[in-house]
């Protein structure tokens, strides 16, 4: 398959499958909360386009576009959010907690910065011209962790790229009141190799793979890592949930407009036929609408605690 | 004491039968055997590589076996477990140090949200097996921040092992079992005190493991459960109670995950007394739950005292008077006296 249109179809699949989520959430058998990707999803797909065997990842809360655009199972994803024994997790982690190990995605972390220093870890058992990438959110670059990490990456010259997906928002409160220095400065100063890339760009999954492709192939060759970016991006929804917090007062009417202007489904659709994009569409629907089925079908995990016995677990099916 | 973060020489108080070294000198041989045995170790930490190299446990270590494997690091306790974490999740197995316990503070989530979890979460599906040693200390002016022992907030979490030697060959031996047996996240907590301790510590790739206490005195008349240093005033104040013709049976805990209590139950069932020798704080601390598992599951009309503890005061520590701050052998003597007499 021709690049754009992979990446395409790994954009729309994750729509698809987040769209399934809001369809299926008001019925509460997803009792777990979801931190949808919708509207950040060009990010993790033009990011795991680059990636290869061998690679190692770690995300965060807000990771069901990075587990599915780097290969992830699409009914071991529903049924994670399910809580069933075939999840990709165990039926232990829920939709914060995806693991994909086939795939090199270590796991996923909801405590916001702890997965950079890990990350930092991982590079140190890779193979050459292996690297390590970390998907994270704005918040992540508030804590000071951040900073730990960023200035040893440096020192270490660790193969390692740092991407953030700067959406503006820590749940509901805004950047402007949370951080003067946009993150990727900060790590400018520090001496990486950093980039910005602005929400035109980070949210058409074609363009920002093209930009991605010449800093990450570097990173392979030689010890110049690590590789900073902050992708601008817009949060289509609440921080967690499938209702639209702009539409409660929670963030102002211009985000919704960013939505409807840079939508990574309709920029990244730009570069394909208007037919064949709905034909990828409509493929992806009924995959989703097969793996959610059978996933809902399958065995859910069931624990007993003995309260008796210090809250003792044991795995009943 | 003289010096701060020196270690006081203490009387040989184990018995001994083969070969005996120091605590610290166990440690080193852990260290060294553990570098050389097994490929994947990575020693990090505040330190490591430099001249005084953590108390000399790391002394010169990586001129031996290589910057790549042994290499110091920022003053960033967070970067340092995670980084441990990280290695750990591809197939390394780190040691990672941070020399005083009190700065694992700083790093309360990557031990207790992400490494303690970490396996949990995916369903077992991945493995942490990280090994971290850590130092409590005291004395000569180390004041409220540098003479904490922070075991007891450790141990609350699930999916953490926690360690802590008194005798040298657990010194040597948990570091090995960490090593070479161990899957998941452990925290070993040595104590500066106990540095200079001698006792039998066997050659070679010697395995400790952890879970079942040690009784290290045989007695009839009270049990003292001791914690990591507690156990030396704990031993000195059984041999001052011998000469008073009371018997006490001496307990080292060894560690707190896992911690089979049997051995605990089955000596307080024949002494019918318990006090618990903590080196930390004694409110909502290790002491409270041994004493609460001896009351469910001891049968009280065996109990012939209410069991009782001794630890640090609730207080921080003050930087002089120390010698009035620390509970001492005296102390134990003084308090078992008062139980045995209670019928």
């Amino acid at each position: 398959m021709k690049i754009i249109n992979k990446l395409y179809q790994s954009v729309s699949l994750i729509r698809q499958a987040e769209l399934k989520i809001v369809e299926v959430y008001p019925r509460d058998i997803i009792q777990c909360p979801v931190h949808l990707s919708i509207g950040q999803e060009a990010i993790a797909v033009a990011l795991s386009a680059h990636l290869r065997k061998g690679d190692f990842l770690l995300g965060t809360h807000r990771s069901h576009a990075l587990y599915l655009a780097n290969g992830g199972d699409l009914k071991k994803f529903f049924a994670e959010l399910l809580g069933k024994v075939e999840g990709c997790s165990g039926g232990y982690g829920g939709s914060m907690h995806l693991i994909d190990l086939e795939h090199g995605l270590l796991g996923t972390s909801s405590i916001v910065g702890g997965i950079l220093p890990i990350g930092i870890g991982v590079s140190f058992g890779l193979k050459p011209s292996k690297v390590v990438a970390l998907l994270f959110g704005d918040g992540a670059c508030d804590e000071g962790i951040f900073y730990e990490s960023l200035s040893f990456a440096e020192l270490r010259k660790v193969p390692v790229i740092f991407l953030c997906e700067n959406n503006r928002y820590s749940v509901y409160t805004h950047i402007k009141e949370r951080r003067t220095t946009p993150a990727w400065k900060v790590a400018q100063c520090l001496g990486i190799n950093s980039l910005f890339v602005p929400i035109k760009i980070a949210n058409d999954a074609v363009e920002l793979y093209k930009i991605l492709q010449g800093p990450i192939e570097r990173l392979r060759r030689k010890d110049n890592g690590p590789l900073f970016i902050e992708c601008e991006t817009v949060r289509a929804l609440d921080h967690h949930g499938i209702e639209s917090d702009i539409k409660k007062g929670f963030r102002p009417i211009t985000e919704e407009l960013l939505f409807k202007k840079y939508c990574p489904l309709v920029l990244t659709g730009r570069h394909i036929n208007g037919e064949k994009a709905k034909e990828i569409d409509q493929r992806n629907r009924k995959r989703v609408e097969k793996a959610f089925s059978e996933a809902l079908k399958s065995k859910s995990l069931r624990l007993k605690v003995e309260h008796e016995e210090l809250g003792h677990l044991t795995r009943i099916t | 004491m003289k010096n701060w973060g020196t270690s006081p020489e203490l009387p040989d108080i184990l018995e001994t039968r083969g070969r005996v070294i120091s605590y610290q000198e166990a440690i080193c041989e852990a260290m060294e055997t553990s570098l050389e045995e097994n490929s994947a170790v990575r020693v990090l930490g505040e330190g490591v590589t430099d001249p005084a190299g953590i108390y000399g446990t790391t002394k010169n270590l990586h001129l031996k076996f290589g910057k790549k494997r042994v290499f110091d690091v920022p003053l960033a306790e967070g970067l340092i477990t995670g980084i441990g974490t990280g290695m750990a999740l591809v197939g390394l197995k780190p040691i990672v140090i941070h020399p005083r316990n009190d700065f694992l503070l700083l790093t309360m989530d990557q031990l207790c949200n992400q490494a303690a979890k970490w396996s949990f979460m995916f369903g077992g599906k991945i493995k942490v097996p990280l090994v971290v040693r850590t130092i409590a200390c005291r004395g000569w002016g180390s004041a409220a921040q540098h003479a904490q022992a922070l075991h007891s907030i450790l141990a609350h979490f699930p999916g953490l092992k926690i360690l802590l030697p008194f005798s040298p060959s657990d010194a040597k031996g948990f570091i090995l079992w960490a090593v070479f047996k161990s899957e998941s996240p452990v925290i070993i907590m040595e104590h500066k005190w106990l540095y200079r301790l001698r006792g039998d510590v066997p050659i070679g790739r010697y395995i400790a493991y952890p879970g079942k206490p040690n009784i290290i005195r045989k007695g009839k008349d009270i049990t003292i459960v001791g914690i990591s240093y507690g156990l030396f005033e704990a031993l000195q104040a059984s041999s001052e109670l011998a000469d008073a013709g009371i018997e006490a049976e001496v307990i080292d805990t060894r560690s707190l995950r896992p911690l089979d209590f049997s051995t605990i139950f089955q000596s307080v069932e024949k002494t019918g007394r318990v006090l618990v020798v903590d080196t930390g704080h004694l409110l909502f601390g290790s002491s409270g739950e041994i004493i609460t598992k001896v009351i469910e599951k001891v049968s009280l009309s065996n109990l012939k005292s209410p069991p009782a503890r001794i630890g640090i005061p609730d207080s921080p520590t003050p930087a002089f008077s120390e010698s009035s701050f620390y509970p001492s052998s005296k102390n134990i003597v003084s308090i078992v006296k008062k139980m045995v007499k209670c019928k």
